[in-house]
């Protein structure tokens, strides 16, 4: 049986061809043939035609025949008449083209186009090509000249009952070539069907993934490259080696992407480095769409990848460093700076030279160490010194926090290591047009880092502003960011386009992988955009995930994200207390290119909010103590906020229709629910009669007014909301009386206790719209 | 600043949203005028829907599909990447489109002599996708909005220009698609029921 590319053809598809399609499908004549249907050849190899000529320049069905040739066959359906020698089909009083005439000027194209795609393996030998005519329902018109190229006629054929189509087609090709006066034929073999097919039908070894491109995508104006950033490219013409520094979004992953791409394509063998993996991951796919590391032209990887990928040219080195590998007693005698990665990526290159013409590194602060730049000088033809790189880095945010000198010391350190290599030899420019965040983020990033100024930026993009919500523990933290995924995808937002980062770990971040969903999604801890690689898609329940992004909400530790970016960022911020901690703050909120919010712990929120310098950034103030048991419900309630996804659908279903539908639908409890201040601000506007009243005020004021909830009949809730209900009050109980708490915290702990703290949530917001 | 027919296209997928909104801010785009969702009868009876037909003024008309987010491509066969969903490989349907729309355009004004006095030309705009490099370019001008500006410096209005220049190029001696063409043919367009 032939193979049929594509296997099925689409429903518009002519009847006569779905015909010849069925008809070689099933042959057992056709055994080990290629049939791609629906081929046009390409213009670029048949110059002269214009757009009219290549609205007929199309082969119905390419036939590769393994050790024979290719057939071009033109499928023709109905009938057709010939009056003065013109061609007309059906009943139409309009000519057509000859069909012989169609099917040998595709041919022609089409072996121009073979040929000369092909012409450097395949030499001067003659490529064995021949079309033929299908006449599906009709057979050659009498009054017609006879064809000067091979016809077939369906009727006929069954007719005479002699052969099967296959095996007629099989004739033609075979007598075709007999018919090369050429002394070197083409050997027609099975690798040069595997050649074509592939030239002329993606995805057909591997599957061809076109994948969004993440940091372009959608929001138009921040696609293109800025003024500055055409500048660094043509620097990098005239300047061998280019160091580029640039604040995080002025671009740099972009412009050693596009700087590799275009090296490679000069002819350059090309290395394009960082060190975390998921940058790494997605460098990879950017330039080589599809295996991780290859030694093309062209090869892009993280560091522990690029290290794998030279030990293993050498067999027996690569059988030493896998046992090697499998010995070492932890991660750090494997990976670390002196571990056996390092040992064995440094034996393979001294034994293999030099492999690379052109050095692209991205994110060098990560590993401005002398053991990293000795590998890089060694990979590199001429060195670090006299070889040709393009090396991108921000030294300052690594130093986000520290006073100025110290910051230029540690800036000056880190680019000291690259003097010892490249002394005096290299270029330095600087980015600094942010081309990624909204000036809102960037506004508050500035806060964060200091030293940078707003005017460096130029940015021209506005956006939402930030925002920032305070958590004490772990439970609150679940409950904001249920909100918050809540409040996202009501705005039409996709998953696809969140990412939770956390300032450490999963583990440590307060939320679980196991055991708690936020709206229905799933965390997932992600450990690369793009891992692993493709092959194993639909092995590894990890690719799923990332197949399937939009049904879960995927996680990663801020210093695995760098150089990475998203469309939303909701970052954890669990502490703010050292360096590192500023820097990963840093880096996260430069992550986002649209939304931004930020959930800190609450040890976090002075601090946080002295560096952005806008007061009141955290919309509810939190009481200074709460005993360590109590439930989230009795802080002032980070919004009994608190108003989770599943209760909301359970009380929409529960409440009677007439209320709630209404009550539900009504934009103001929408902005209740991801707004609290600011509704309640809005709602108590038109009755209340203290105008004046600054919004604390009237927050701690809301359970006294809200007491005509009692006699609200009890809303039913679902079963686990309302076990959950119960165990919260069941803390409250305990809760150590000694312990003092603010007014507010006071009120509406009381009130919570008169009942499940979710349902007074509900009448509160039902006693509002009143 | 071109001229948008309608004016808002509210409920449009984003993509063609991102694209409407790209020719209609773009100064490279003056005088044009770009019309979302034309539909035509082709001769096969199947109705098509050009998602843009784009009137470039002294130079062609270019009929586009816009094809947002990201495709996996299996033996020929297209695929949306977000639900796996076998979609139609990108070019056919707006190029058959485009030659329904062609012979309607005829039809209506047969004045238009020639076989070639209509320059037009189907375009694949992808909104999220680049074409790889390595793969052999599709068989219609491809337009990748990530690589505008970034592997060329040019607006999505520059680089259509210069697609619909090149038709011409390929013409060169079929008159132009003057002014009172393009008034002709969006009248006739506006006017005309959906086929």
């Amino acid at each position: 049986m032939a193979t049929m590319i594509p296997p099925r053809l689409s429903d518009d598809t002519p009847k006569s061809e779905l015909d010849v399609f069925e008809l070689l499908e099933r042959d057992p004549a056709a055994e080990r043939w290629t049939v791609l249907h629906s081929q046009r050849p390409s213009p670029a190899y048949s110059p002269g035609r214009g757009r009219g000529s290549r609205r007929r320049r199309e082969i119905d069905f390419l036939v590769l025949i393994p050790d024979v040739g290719i057939l071009c066959l033109e499928v023709k359906g109905g009938s057709f008449r010939v009056e003065n020698g013109e061609w007309y089909p059906g009943a139409s009083t309009t000519p057509t083209e000859p069909p012989v005439s169609q099917a040998q000027t595709a041919m022609y194209d089409m072996r121009n186009e073979l040929v000369g795609q092909f012409s450097q393996s395949w030499g001067n030998a003659e490529l064995p090509i021949e079309c033929a005519v299908i006449f599906t329902d009709a057979v050659w018109p009498s009054n017609a000249r006879a064809a000067d190229r091979p016809v077939v006629s369906l009727p006929e054929l069954h007719q005479q009952g002699s052969s099967t189509l296959a095996e007629r087609l099989l004739d033609i090709a075979r007598t075709a070539r007999g018919e090369i006066r050429n002394a070197a034929p083409l050997q027609f073999d099975t690798t040069i069907v595997q050649q074509i097919v592939e030239h002329r039908v993606p995805g057909v070894i591997l599957p061809e993934v076109f994948r969004p491109v993440p940091y372009r995508r959608a929001e138009g104006q921040l696609s293109n490259l800025t003024a500055e950033q055409h500048q660094a490219l043509e620097i990098t013409k005239s300047a061998d080696r280019c160091l580029f520094q640039g604040a995080a979004g002025t671009g740099k992953t972009m412009l050693a992407i596009e700087q590799a791409q275009r090296r490679s394509q000069a002819g350059d063998r090309v290395a394009l480095i960082c060190y975390n993996r998921i940058l790494g991951d997605w460098l990879s796919n950017e330039v080589m769409t599809g295996s991780r590391f290859r030694f093309g032209n062209l090869a892009g990887s993280f560091w522990h990848h690029f290290a794998y990928g030279i030990i293993s040219w050498d067999a027996r080195l690569n059988a030493e460093f896998s046992a090697a590998m499998d010995a070492a007693a932890n991660n750090e005698e494997r990976y670390g700076e002196n571990g056996i990665c390092q040992d064995f990526l440094r034996r393979a290159l001294q034994q293999s030279g030099p492999q690379f013409d052109y050095l692209v590194v991205d994110e060098l602060q990560d590993m401005c160490q002398d053991p990293y730049l000795d590998i890089m000088d060694l990979a590199l033809r001429g060195g670090l010194e006299n070889g040709k790189w393009a090396i991108f880095a921000d030294f300052e945010q690594q130093a986000v926090n520290q006073l100025a000198d110290d910051r230029e010391r540690n800036s000056d350190s880190d680019i000291r290591h690259l003097d010892e290599y490249a002394v005096d030899t290299y270029s330095q420019a600087t980015l600094s047009v942010n081309c990624r965040n909204t000036l809102q983020i960037i506004q508050d990033v500035v806060g964060i880092a200091g030293a940078v100024q707003l005017d460096d930026y130029q940015n021209r993009i506005a956006g939402p502003l930030p925002s920032y919500e305070a958590w004490r523990d772990e439970e609150q933290l679940r409950a904001l960011l249920e909100r918050d995924v809540a409040g996202l995808v009501r705005q039409n937002e996709q998953v696809a386009d969140i990412f939770v980062l956390g300032t450490r770990p999963l583990s440590h971040s307060g939320l679980s992988l196991f055991g708690y969903s936020y709206h229905g999604y799933n965390l997932y801890d992600c450990p690369g955009i793009y891992w692993p690689p493709r092959a194993t898609c639909d092995q590894n329940p990890c690719c799923q995930v990332r197949e399937n992004a939009n049904t879960h909400l995927k996680f990663r530790e801020v210093r695995r994200f760098k150089g990475m970016e998203s469309k939303i960022i909701i970052l954890i911020v669990d502490r703010l207390t050292l360096p590192a901690d500023w820097a990963a703050l840093y880096v996260g909120m430069t992550r986002a290119r649209i939304n931004l919010i930020v959930l800190a712990h609450e040890s976090a929120v002075d601090a946080l909010t002295a560096r952005i310098g806008r007061d009141g950034i955290f919309p509810v103030e939190l009481p200074a103590q709460r005993p360590a048991a109590n439930p989230p419900a009795t802080a002032v309630d980070r919004e009994d906020s608190v108003v989770p996804a599943p209760v909301d659908t359970a009380a929409t279903n529960a409440v009677p229709s007439g209320v709630v539908d209404e009550t539900f639908a009504s934009p103001l409890l929408d902005a209740a629910i991801a707004e609290p201040a600011a509704a309640q601000l809005e709602l108590t506007a038109p009755t209340a009669e203290t105008p004046g009243l600054s919004e604390p005020e009237i927050l701690a004021s809301e359970p006294v007014s809200l007491t005509p909830a009692v006699e609200e009949p009890p809303l039913p809730l679902p079963e686990e909301t309302a076990a959950e209900s119960d165990s919260e009050q069941l803390d409250l109980e305990q809760a150590p009386p000694e312990t003092p708490l603010p007014e507010s915290a006071r009120s509406l702990s009381d009130s919570a206790q008169a009942e499940p703290p979710r349902r007074s949530i509900l009448r509160r917001l039902l006693g509002w719209l009143r | 600043m071109a001229t948008m027919i309608p004016a808002e296209i509210p409920g449009a997928p984003q993509a063609e949203q991102t694209v409407f909104n790209l020719l209609r801010d773009d100064p490279a785009t003056a005088d044009w005028v770009v019309m979302h969702r034309v539909k035509t009868l082709a001769a096969d009876q199947r109705e098509r829907t050009i998602d843009f037909v784009a009137m470039v003024p002294d130079s062609a008309i270019l009929c586009i599909e816009v094809r947002g987010g990201g495709f996996e491509v299996k033996s020929g066969q297209w695929y949306a990447l977000s639900t796996r969903e076998l979609v139609e490989p990108p070019g056919r349907q707006v190029e058959k489109a485009m030659y329904a729309l062609e012979d309607q355009l005829r039809l209506r004004f047969p004045d238009w002599n020639g076989d070639y006095d209509l320059r037009m030309d189907s375009v694949v705009l992808f909104t999220d996708t680049t074409w790889p490099a390595h793969l052999r370019p599709l068989d219609y001008p491809t337009v990748g909005l990530p690589d505008l500006g970034f592997k060329t410096p040019q607006t999505l209005g520059e680089r259509l220009q210069d697609i619909a220049n090149s038709v011409r190029y390929d013409l060169p001696d079929s008159p132009q698609l003057c002014s009172a063409a393009v008034q002709d043919i969006q009248a006739y367009l506006v006017a005309k029921p959906a086929a």
